[in-house]
């Protein structure tokens, strides 16, 4: 038996600025994924650029997929009641849940894989077999997700943890600051993503959670500026 | 060779910029030339001296490069 989960934990007064923060997360790692593919068209010989690319544009198709779905959710109710009901003299709420939870589970394998790829360029290590068995692992978290929503949130913690863990271990050794505004960006972004792990059991904890994730994306722009601006410095 | 060009203002004479580039004069032609079809650097003669002049599209390219740079320092990559 399939049980499809409803995944939106947003407080009704919230609706709509939940979008606005996740609209505003896509912009700035699609920019950032947009970047970091003209850097690999400019140096081709170095794939880690275009790596780089992928996990911020999966990223961004992520969030994307999410905002879609949270508006068809949001729409849902007026949409199916009143809207549907008018026109077809029927009701049809459950293609609009189906198509929710789809868009669920491609928010949650395109996030994982996002941050998975990140997670992989964090090190230094060469690409080999282990990479592949994660990746196994990522599909099976998906496919979990299904059952218990917070399993996305809990994986993709686990990786964001070990990619902030790796920059600040970057930034002792070479105590570039760029590289600690970074670390801070993607610790914030990490306690967002513990919070949203709790989102079921409070609605207010969903608000927290995205205000932590607005932050955590807003200081990640601020990086990105500031690499921008340190490179203009140079003569 | 670009940013040795830049730091001089981006003009140079081609004898300099092989001191300053530390080229042989079979490597630097090499390299101008290559510059030089990818419209990066172009030569100016003034005065019957020859000079070797960074172009619009040369800056930006010294632009780009140095974010890309940057960025790989920030990212470790």
């Amino acid at each position: 038996m399939v049980y499809w989960l409803d995944f939106v934990y947003s407080p009704p007064w919230f609706y709509g600025k939940d979008i606005a923060i996740d609209i505003l997360s896509a912009i700035v790692v699609l920019l950032i994924g947009v970047f970091s593919f003209k850097n690999f068209l400019l140096d081709k010989k170095n794939k880690r650029h275009f790596f780089l690319s992928c996990a911020f544009i999966l990223l961004g198709l992520s969030f994307i997929t999410k905002i879609v779905v949270n508006i068809l959710t949001h729409t849902q109710g007026w949409l199916s009641k009143q809207f549907w009901l008018s026109i077809l003299g029927t009701e049809i709420i459950k293609p609009y849940g189906f198509l929710s939870a789809i868009g669920f589970l491609l928010y949650a394998l395109l996030t994982l894989f996002g941050f998975y790829i990140l997670y992989v360029l964090s090190s230094k290590d060469e690409l080999s077999m282990n990479y592949v068995i994660i990746a196994y692992f990522i599909l099976v978290s998906t496919y979990f997700t299904r059952f218990t929503y917070f399993i996305i949130y809990i994986t993709a913690f686990i990786f964001l943890f070990a990619i902030t863990r790796r920059y600040f271990l970057c930034y002792n050794e070479t105590k570039y600051k760029n590289t600690l505004c970074l670390g801070i960006s993607f610790g914030v972004i990490t306690l967002s993503q513990f919070v949203f792990i709790f989102t079921s059991s409070n609605h207010a904890i969903y608000v927290l959670a995205e205000l932590i994730q607005l932050v955590g994306y807003l200081f990640l722009l601020y990086t990105f500026v500031m690499v921008l601006r340190n490179a203009k410095k140079k003569k | 060779m670009l940013q040795t060009i830049s730091n001089k203002g981006g003009r140079i004479k081609p004898t300099h910029l092989m001191y300053k580039a530390n080229l042989s004069h079979t490597q630097m032609k090499l390299y101008l030339d290559e510059l030089m079809d990818k419209n990066l650097i172009e030569e100016e003669n003034r005065g019957g001296r020859k000079f070797l002049l960074i172009t619009q599209k040369g800056y930006s390219f010294i632009q780009q490069y140095n974010q890309m740079k940057e960025f790989e320092k920030t990212f470790g990559l």
